[in-house]
């Protein structure tokens, strides 16, 4: 079986399941870390907060989280991004990307209450 | 991650009266946080911090051994296929004086070779305790006086597929959890910052395939982390251990933006454990670059050290597996398969070459891990297991004299043991004069199982996992702990 598919509790096809069991194990975050489909998706959702309306980097930060969480950033929250986002980045990824894959990462994304 | 088993239903009424109390927005209960602080509330999370890092899933309820345990890990070093036991641990003379011969009584499969084939090679009594074994094997023979070798070894099938996944899973067909994933699931992992339970293969292909390290029924946190050792070269052996673009330090400051982020949610969702453990999870995965790009490199080790174990992949393998367990995996697979066959040790012709050729390399590997882990300190509390999933007939399978090979033979096989709380420089059980039956103190697989658990501080009868609507064991309803053996 797909080694993904396996990773987040899918159930073997050749056994019934009555009901998929829910893991978290660090192999999972290694995933969402380092794996390059999900490093895609983050350059992705870069590039549209970059070709995006509004101009500042405050009003993109606004965006991002509308986009990732349907709501708009706590203050803190909006500095925070705006500190991370000042930082200088050595990596070929940038900072804003960086920033797109924490969101797209982030437990409020990926589990729902 | 699962908390169902503490999770009963709440009581409607009090539902109803903390949703209506005045000053708290309903929007900001959430049923979980709802379920969380009538049914198990504080009293979970006081447990939770009580039991450590493990302590959200409901599978974790069974993690404790039972007594104490004489064996903290386990190594096995599995020859796909099959190695004959009359060429390796169980000399048979009478074979000599009665070659040619058919074998009597009840066979799987009638006999059409050209009967009774003793084996070519000469064995020597080794050690202190003067056990014999076959030339093929001089390394091991080097440390017989640590190691049990059990003479009376059957299974139930001779076919390599429901043999294998018994020796895997004890039961002949699939879906089973692995052996190593029961004893993940009693006993837990030993190290935060690795997987417990590794398989390494030197080849992709394996008979049978992932069905022998699944976690089947068992929750998915006790499946094996499967590495491919044919390129040795650390980012090849674990998937999404670097990341192509950032360095460390770089995604240490984006880790520090999530987990604040993370952590401002949590607290808006009034600590939900499930999420504290997710962000714990993250942190582990961060660590676990640093770890395992450092335990899984080889190349780390003296030369005098992989010198000892030797070149080939298998030796390789077995090198890096005393490494896992150094760093606290607590379960180890070793195939002895390659690109060529995956599985070696099936000598159905030409065996006598084909079976020396094999030791050669299997041989000196295997005992110098047995060496490596004594010298270490770590043999006592290490269980190596060498064998495959049966033995091979004693008799020849072909009538061309010039490739006599051996068939399949699951009625007596001999398997190696060392460390780990058994007997070192003893043997158990026997097979008949011919290496047909196993006829003094039988040991099935069944017992084998029982055995590893029992050394690792588990009752094979009390874990038990619910499935289906029943409870299931790794021995099913059988298994006898093989007492004699326990040092």
């Amino acid at each position: 079986m797909d080694d993904l598919l396996l990773q987040f509790d899918y159930p073997d096809a050749n056994v019934h399941a009555e009901k998929r069991s829910v893991t978290t194990t660090a192999t999972q975050k290694l995933y969402l870390l380092n794996h390059p489909f999900v490093l895609h998706q983050a350059s992705a959702f870069a590039a549209r907060l970059r070709a995006s309306e509004p101009r500042s980097e405050t009003a993109r930060v606004r965006l991002a989280y509308q986009a990732a969480a349907g709501r708009e950033p706590e203050p803190d929250e909006l500095s925070w991004a705006m500190e991370f986002l000042a930082r200088p980045a050595a990596s070929t990824m940038g900072r804003w990307e960086q920033l797109a894959q924490v969101l797209l990462v982030s437990n409020e994304l990926m589990y729902v209450d | 991650m699962s908390i169902e088993a503490s999770r009963e239903p709440a009581d409607p009424a009090l539902e109803a009266q903390e949703a209506s109390r005045p000053g708290r927005p309903a929007a900001t209960m959430s049923r979980r946080s709802m379920l969380h602080r009538m049914s198990s509330g504080f009293g979970l999370a006081g447990l939770a911090s009580m039991l450590g890092p493990h302590a959200v899933s409901a599978a974790d309820a069974a993690r404790f051994p039972h007594f104490r345990p004489r064996a903290k890990r386990v190594i096995f070093l599995f020859l796909n296929g099959g190695p004959s036991h009359i060429d390796t641990f169980d000399p048979k003379p009478a074979l000599r004086t009665h070659e040619g011969q058919q074998p009597e009584g009840e066979l799987y499969k009638k006999s059409k070779g050209l009967g009774f084939f003793p084996s070519s090679l000469r064995f020597r009594r080794h050690g202190q305790s003067g056990i014999e074994v076959s030339e093929s094997l001089p390394h091991l023979a080097s440390v017989i006086d640590e190691c049990c070798v059990i003479r009376s070894m059957h299974t139930d099938v001779p076919n390599h597929e429901p043999a294998l996944l018994q020796m895997h899973s004890g039961n002949l067909q699939p879906i089973r959890p692995s052996l190593g994933s029961w004893v993940l699931y009693g006993l837990g992992s030993a190290n935060d910052n690795l997987p417990g339970y590794v398989v390494l293969r030197p080849s992709p292909k394996i008979v049978v395939g992932p069905a022998l390290w699944s976690s089947g029924f068992l929750p998915a946190e006790f499946q094996a982390t499967s590495v491919v050792t044919s390129d040795m070269a650390v980012d090849r052996l674990v998937a999404n251990i670097r990341n192509p673009v950032l360095p460390p330090g770089e995604q240490r400051q984006q880790l520090d933006l999530l987990a604040r982020m993370n952590r401002r949610h949590l607290e808006r969702r009034d600590g939900d454990a499930e999420l504290e453990a997710q962000i714990r999870a993250m942190e582990t995965a961060f660590r676990m670059q640093r770890e395992a790009l450092r335990s899984f490199d080889i190349s780390r080790e003296p030369e005098s050290v992989r010198r000892m174990y030797g070149e080939s992949t298998f030796a390789k393998s077995c090198l890096l597996g005393r490494r896992l367990l150094e760093e606290g995996v607590r379960f180890v697979t070793v195939y002895y398969t390659s690109d060529r066959d995956n599985q070696p040790w099936d000598t159905h012709t030409d065996h006598e070459q084909r079976h020396r050729q094999l030791c050669l390399d299997g041989d000196q590997a295997a005992a110098a891990l047995i060496r490596d882990l004594r010298d270490r300190g770590m043999l006592e509390d290490t269980l190596v297991i060498w064998g495959g999933e049966f033995g091979r007939t004693p008799y020849a399978e072909n009538q061309d004299r010039k490739k006599l090979g051996r068939d399949h033979h699951h009625t007596a096989f001999s398997m190696l043991l060392a460390g780990g709380g058994v007997k070192g420089g003893v043997v158990h059980g026997a097979s008949d004069e011919f290496g047909m039956r196993a006829t003094v103190d039988p040991v099935h697989v069944h017992d084998l199982h029982a055995t590893l658990l029992h050394l690792l501080g588990l009752d094979h009868e009390r874990l038990t996992y619910r499935y289906a609507g029943r409870d299931f064991r790794l021995t099913d309803v059988h298994g006898k702990v093989v007492k004699g053996i326990l040092a």
